[in-house]
């Protein structure tokens, strides 16, 4: 008789308990003050959050040390995780849920108290799961991934390099509030916002404290302990300088700039700059390929080294611009074709109705 | 909630169990036992220390935390050792990896054997040949890796077991990361052997731990089924106490081990005898609760859709099937007695739903739910206000009709590594305009831009056959046929169709990128590597020798970092007659170890913005956006920079330089090679 089968034939409570309610959906905002509660002032707390950003970011590291803090607490939590070829480079998101009993792992929209964004486009992106009034703690480093710069003419860039942040969206500049070790160890960067959650979510300061000791790699407990501490001051800086918001934490699109670029020691932080457009795309014209076709001998040589893949040799195995609106007008198989056959024309006026320079 | 306990047949594990009850692994079993009393407010109790992840103090292999917030795929790994396993073998793929990772992590050498297998019908018959000899052992897989298993598995149920034996299959709805999204709940019944489902850590803990003493109570092979939520959800779980490791031996009966056709006529009806007995046992077992609350919708579920239907009907009466083949008739039938609509949520195939109705039982489902994909609160949310359950949400849009910022938000795409020696080869193949069969791993991403030179993908080892096939049906235009595979999915399934190429004399080139590891899975040791799952040394395969061996008289071995080196063997290759191989040699930049050379950086004065090094696909090429010139110029994230020098090889400005000053790119590679000696595992 194994102890895992008593488990069926004696019901742990972890079965026959039940939730007073299904309020998971409908959780207030936590408020720390609600310590009336004789045997655990927490044990009422509840919430939910994503955590998002991209692989090796820290963010499983981040979501562990939650999940420490809310177990401290006696609380009931659940996190999702992410494995496999989504890590290679794409998004990490991670579901966290805590509270007295909780069910499912992951969230439906509008049912998410905070996010933590940990790059700027990946904590943007799931804020449909953020409820009206909930806080996004999104830290404003950017890593641009190689698919948005797939324009190869003017070098625009497919990501939301200077939008105005959104409501409910508070901009952090991790790096330059966490302190110095971070630029050792990025991950470090990204403690300030735990500093900047634990603000909100309603744990003592010592559970979390002791968490972090217990869930980052025992060399930085020190210098992540500085970036939450840092985090959390800034946090409430930011919270009292920005006006007239009673517990809603909404970002104007250019009120909150000056506010917040103007709170003392939140070192030297840069705002999301607002009022700046996003970048203009190049709005040169098509380059134009011009083969004399008398020249070419058909040796390949610009077809091979097109980075683009503009050219082939036709039937005569003469080179044509089979594919001419990729080509970006770098000019490297005029200045390698051994017959100087081709001339690459780049003041062609083209549908955009502008020319290059 | 009334919850029926049943002391069922299955519940009482055999005799030989329970007399090897742990002593040496004796844990505070008490204490256990008083803090889970408490209920959910154990972990309040201040003293009750937490973990997240498994936590062991020390040799004697207790466990130090009480209440662990445990990953599916880890409670079903510390289940294991404490069921007494004694060895644990598969073959990893998402998301049923970390199982073997873990036991190799926290149990010690001597409880458990635990090893990577060069494929899954291999791992499968080392399982039921331990099992013959007395050890209860569980075998790991993903979904599509039980097909390549199924040989073995459909006859194993005609041998049965000695000692227990456990197929842990992880399915992949929603296809996070696997080539199908296949429901293997329907294996189970083609196999008839039982299925147990757990829908959070804690089950996934109890469930494994019972499906050994099932095994050997029905002398055959358990399936025990998550899919991603489970297996990568964490949860807490609070762990029993545990058995030593199970003592047995071999003991020969050729009339049930050795399945000749006289013999196995009559382990099929001892196979069958045993399905009816099963079948009577399913009412009875305990895994299956009836949570009687409103009568007015009832809803049958199982695994991680129970917790979606508890979170959107918190009021419905649920029927949680934990046990889910066989299915428990007559419970059913009593369950939909007593409400008035009965629904069935359940991930991927109708396979409740067909079975309902097989029972007599009118239900809905799939008219509602999905039969793709995950599910998601959100999606039996709106799957039972179709059904007139739930109300339609109060406006004319549901929260994902809002226009969201998200929308605004481009899409990111897993890519290669910065530095992955899998680049150079696809730039390559790319140029050749080769037709590409590929394959399965990191190096599948070769079919997106910008490298896109990969035309097929389908499963584990089939670029080599289909290349057969493309190169033999010759119609590709002129273009020559090149199967692109890695170290690992050659050694799990490239040997045979290798063979087939050369004894049909194909007229085609085999690449295989080896970096030394399976990388996709996050760095498994597999035969090529010269490791152990536990870090110990371990004889290693040698590719190109069995490519020799096989009869291919052109191979060619080759660093990949040498861009010229890697074009001149892949041309060469591709322009001989019969079957050529080229083995691309590089470790892995990731794992084991990070390899990092001088980092390069882009001269923007030489640079003139062609873009040819951003074909390369490299996260850390970007585009310079603070230089006021047009075209913009390239520059190199210092940060993600490897230093593998393959863009500075192809810049045809020779503009992207090394950091570390007057180092020439073959020296730059040759040192790389040198200081990632030790790293590179004797290539």
């Amino acid at each position: 008789m194994t102890k895992a089968t008593d488990r069926f034939t004696d019901p742990s409570p972890d079965q026959t308990a039940q939730p007073p309610d299904n309020s998971l959906a409908s959780s207030a905002e936590p408020a720390p003050a609600r310590s009336s509660k004789e045997r655990n002032p927490l044990g009422e707390l509840k919430g939910n959050m994503v955590l998002a950003g991209v692989g090796g970011q820290g963010i499983i590291t981040a979501s562990n040390t939650i999940s420490f803090a809310c177990m401290q607490a006696g609380l009931d939590v659940k996190k999702s995780e992410v494995h496999g070829m989504s890590q290679r480079g794409g998004t990490v998101v991670s579901h966290l849920r805590f509270g007295p009993e909780v069910h499912s792992v992951m969230l439906e929209p509008e049912q998410a108290e905070w996010i933590l964004g940990f790059e700027w486009e990946e904590g943007l992106r799931f804020l449909e799961y953020l409820k009206p009034g909930g806080v996004a703690f999104v830290s404003t480093e950017r890593r641009i991934p190689p698919t948005a710069q797939a324009d190869r003419r003017g070098g625009r860039v497919d990501y939301a390099l200077e939008s105005a942040p959104p409501d409910g969206v508070v901009p952090i500049d991790t790096y330059a509030i966490a302190g110095d070790a971070a630029l050792e160890r990025p991950a470090i960067a990204q403690t300030v916002l735990l500093g900047a959650l634990s603000v909100e979510m309603g744990l003592p300061v010592e559970i979390w404290k002791e968490a972090i000791a217990a869930t980052v790699p025992p060399k930085t407990v020190e210098a992540n302990l500085v970036a939450f501490e840092n985090g959390r001051s800034w946090y409430k800086r930011w919270k009292q300088d920005t006006a007239g918001s009673k517990g809603q934490t909404v970002l104007q699109a250019n009120g909150s700039k000056k506010s917040y670029e103007s709170i003392p020691g939140s070192g030297g932080g840069k705002a999301v700059d607002a009022s700046r457009t996003t970048i203009e795309a190049w709005r040169g014209g098509i380059p134009k390929v011009e083969i004399v076709r008398d020249w070419c001998k058909g040796c390949n040589i610009c077809v091979a080294v097109c980075p683009e893949r503009v050219l082939s040799l036709d039937r005569f195995d003469i080179a044509v611009a089979s594919n001419p609106d990729r080509c970006t007008g770098c000019g490297l198989c005029a200045r390698l074709c051994p017959d100087m056959a081709i001339e690459i024309w780049l003041d062609v006026p083209t549908h955009l109705g502008a020319s290059t320079e | 909630m009334k919850i029926e306990v049943n002391t069922s047949p299955g519940a009482v594990a055999k005799e030989g169990a329970s007399t090897k009850k742990a002593v040496s692994k004796e844990m505070n079993s008490k204490r256990i036992s008083e803090s889970s009393k408490d209920g959910k407010d154990r972990a309040s109790d201040s003293k009750v220390a937490v973990s997240v992840g498994p936590t062991l103090n020390g040799s004697d292999g207790s466990i130090k935390h009480e209440v662990s917030l445990l990953s599916g795929n880890e409670a079903i790994a510390l289940g294991t050792w404490h069921a007494g396993a004694g060895m644990a073998v598969g073959y990893p793929g998402t998301p049923s990896t970390e199982v073997l990772e873990y036991i190799a992590k926290i149990t010690p050498e001597s409880d458990v054997y635990v090893e990577w297998s060069t494929n899954e019908k291999v791992a499968m018959d080392v399982a039921m040949g331990a099992s013959l000899a007395g050890e209860r052992v569980i075998m790991t897989t993903k979904h599509v890796g039980l097909n390549v298993a199924m040989d073995s598995l459909m006859t194993s149920p005609f041998i049965g077991v000695n000692g227990g034996v456990v197929v842990f299959n992880a399915d992949d709805p929603g296809m996070h990361s696997s080539q199908n999204e296949q429901d293997n709940r329907y294996i189970a019944r083609f196999a008839g052997v039982p299925l147990l489902e757990p829908s959070d850590s804690q089950e996934a803990y109890d469930f494994t731990r019972a499906a050994f003493a099932l095994s050997e109570q029905w002398d055959t092979p358990v399936i025990l089924r998550t899919t991603t939520r489970v297996s990568h959800s964490r949860s807490k779980v609070v762990p029993t106490s545990p058995e030593s490791r199970r003592e047995g031996e071999f003991r020969r009966d050729r009339r049930k081990y050795v399945m000749l056709p006289a013999n196995a006529r009559v382990r099929h009806l001892a196979h069958l005898e045993r399905l009816a007995k099963l079948e009577e046992w399913a009412e009875e077992v305990p895994f299956n609760r009836e949570e009687m609350r409103s009568s007015s919708v009832g809803v049958v579920t199982s695994g991680i859709s129970y917790q979606y239907v508890r979170d959107v009907l918190p009021d419905a009466s649920v029927f949680k099937l934990g046990l889910t083949f066989p299915l428990p008739k007559e419970r059913l039938k009593s369950f939909a007695a007593k409400v008035d609509r009965l629904f069935v949520v359940e991930e991927l195939e109708p396979y409740l739903e067909e079975a309902l109705i097989l029972f007599g039982i009118a239900a809905q489902g799939k008219e509602f739910f999905p039969r793709y994909g995950e599910l998601s609160p959100h999606l039996v949310r709106v799957g039972f206000q179709s059904a007139g359950v739930l109300e339609a949400p109060r406006g004319q849009d549901g929260p994902s009709g809002t226009s969201s910022p998200a929308s605004s938000v481009g899409p990111r795409f897993p890519l290669l590594c910065a530095g992955c020696s899998h680049a150079t080869p696809f730039l390559v193949l790319r140029e050749l305009d080769a037709v590409v069969a590929g394959d399965i791993g990191c190096y599948t991403l070769g079919a997106t831009e910008p490298l896109a030179s990969m035309d097929t993908c389908l499963s584990m080892g089939s670029s080599i056959g289909m290349a057969v096939g493309l190169a033999k049906a010759g119609n590709t235009g002129g273009r020559p046929v090149v199967a692109v595979l890695g170290d690992s999915t050659f050694l799990h399934a490239g040997i045979p169709p290798l063979i087939e190429a050369v004894h049909r004399e194909a007229n085609m080139t085999v690449v295989i990128l080896d970096n030394g590891i399976t990388a996709m899975t996050g760095g498994q040791p597999h035969p090529a590597t010269s490791m152990t799952i536990r870090g110990g040394t371990a004889p290693r395969v040698d590719i190109p020798a069995i490519c020799k061996a096989i009869g291919v008289s052109s191979v060619t071995v080759v660093d990949p970092y040498d861009v010229g080196a890697t074009r001149r063997a892949i041309e060469n290759a591709v322009a001989k007659q019969g079957v050529s191989v080229v083995v691309t040699v590089r470790p892995c930049v990731e794992s084991p170890v990070k390899s990092r050379g001088p980092v390069y950086y882009v001269d923007t004065d030489r640079c003139d913005g062609c873009q040819l090094c951003m074909n390369l696909g490299c996260p850390a090429l970007i585009w310079d956006m603070s230089l006021d010139v047009m075209p913009k110029r390239v520059r190199i994230d210092a940060a993600l920079c490897s230093g593998c020098t393959v863009c500075a090889q192809i810049c045809p400005q020779g503009a992207i330089l090394p950091t570390s000053k007057r180092v020439s790119v073959s020296e730059a590679v040759s040192s790389i090679s040198s200081s990632s000696g030790p790293t590179e595992r004797g290539r």
